[in-house]
């Protein structure tokens, strides 16, 4: 009987072990793999198009279509003017006090090729600044999300009066 | 007698234990597997977007200078050159597909190159680069090299 009676006791004794070796594997287990998977969802994510790049294509890319504003008379943007001199006319014209509004064609065309070059999951918006870094020009829609899915280049521009202007392309991914 | 009933007893009264235990271990070797298996994969694809972003910069910098230092490459001069040799040089016998997209003002496929590997890809590596180029109709486009490697 005493013989029995100690091989029982050891042999809850180990089943005890055993359990708390299992739980020990299980939580190492799920430490690790809670880890592995978690990693790339908190990773950032980048545009598939560098900023940088797609700014500096922009800005030497053709118009692509005619335009016709009306700033006090008629002024006709061509098909092949570069964006980066119709975005100098534009600069021009606000500075000597023209509405925003004159212009909406122009900026619609522009944010449609960003929005092209920057891919359909991205939103975008462009900024030009002036030398005191007071925003002049804003197209796109507003970004406000998360900072690790946000990225930005910016540009100097000259305006044909010696004006230095600062061209800023932020891109945020639509995930918010 | 009592030795053989010992025996008997003992061994079925280890077998949870034997289970619990066996259980742990295959729950750490597996899940060892599969995470190794995620970094090195994960690696892999370091590695081949770091190919495919050298493929990539050698194209795009082949097409700016096929009309000539300081001249917009026209679309037609990027279309004529054959780029597979440079891309196999670069691609160090990994499967890889080229192509070439206009994104402004219009879009279309203007080039596609692959090579003849047909194995199914484990792991993919890819870059993209944008240009400018003259069109046929005097607008100045924008083009988009893409490359994948496997």
């Amino acid at each position: 009987m005493s013989g029995r009676h100690r091989a029982d006791s050891q042999g809850q004794l180990a089943t005890l072990d055993a359990i708390v070796f299992f739980s020990a594997a299980i939580l190492v287990s799920s430490v690790l793999l809670s880890y592995s998977l978690e990693a790339p969802q908190s990773a950032e994510i980048r545009p598939t198009r560098d900023p940088a790049n797609v700014l500096e294509v922009f800005l030497r890319a053709s118009v692509g279509v005619d335009i016709i504003l009306d700033l006090g008379e008629r002024a006709v943007i061509r098909s092949n003017e570069q964006i980066g001199e119709c975005l100098n006319i534009e600069l021009r014209g606000l500075s000597k006090g023209l509405p925003i509004e004159a212009f909406l064609p122009l900026n619609e065309q522009f944010s449609d090729t960003l929005q092209r070059l920057c891919g359909l999951s991205f939103h975008h918006r462009l900024v030009v600044l002036d030398p005191t870094s007071e925003e002049v020009l804003a197209i796109g829609m507003d970004i406000d999300g998360d900072a690790r899915n946000t990225f930005a280049s910016s540009m100097d521009m000259r305006d044909v009066d010696g004006t230095d202007y600062l061209v800023m392309l932020v891109i945020s991914t639509c995930v918010s | 007698m009592r030795s053989d009933r010992s025996g008997v007893a003992g061994f079925f009264e280890d077998l949870p234990v034997l289970m619990f235990v066996l259980s742990g271990v295959v729950a750490l070797v597996l899940t060892s597997v599969f995470v190794s298996e995620r970094i090195s994969a994960s690696g892999l694809d370091e590695q081949l977007d770091a190919v495919a972003k050298r493929i990539v910069d050698s194209v795009a910098s082949e097409m700016l200078f096929s009309c000539g230092p300081d001249v917009l490459p026209t679309v037609a001069s990027i279309c004529a050159f054959d780029y597979s040799d440079l891309v196999s040089q670069l691609s160090d016998g990994r499967g890889f597909a080229l192509s070439v997209f206009s994104l402004h003002p219009s879009f279309g496929c203007m080039l596609n190159i692959s090579s003849d590997q047909g194995s199914a890809p484990r792991s993919t590596g890819y870059a993209s680069e944008l240009l400018n180029a003259l069109g046929d109709n005097g607008l100045n486009m924008v083009l988009e090299v893409r490359v994948i490697v496997w």
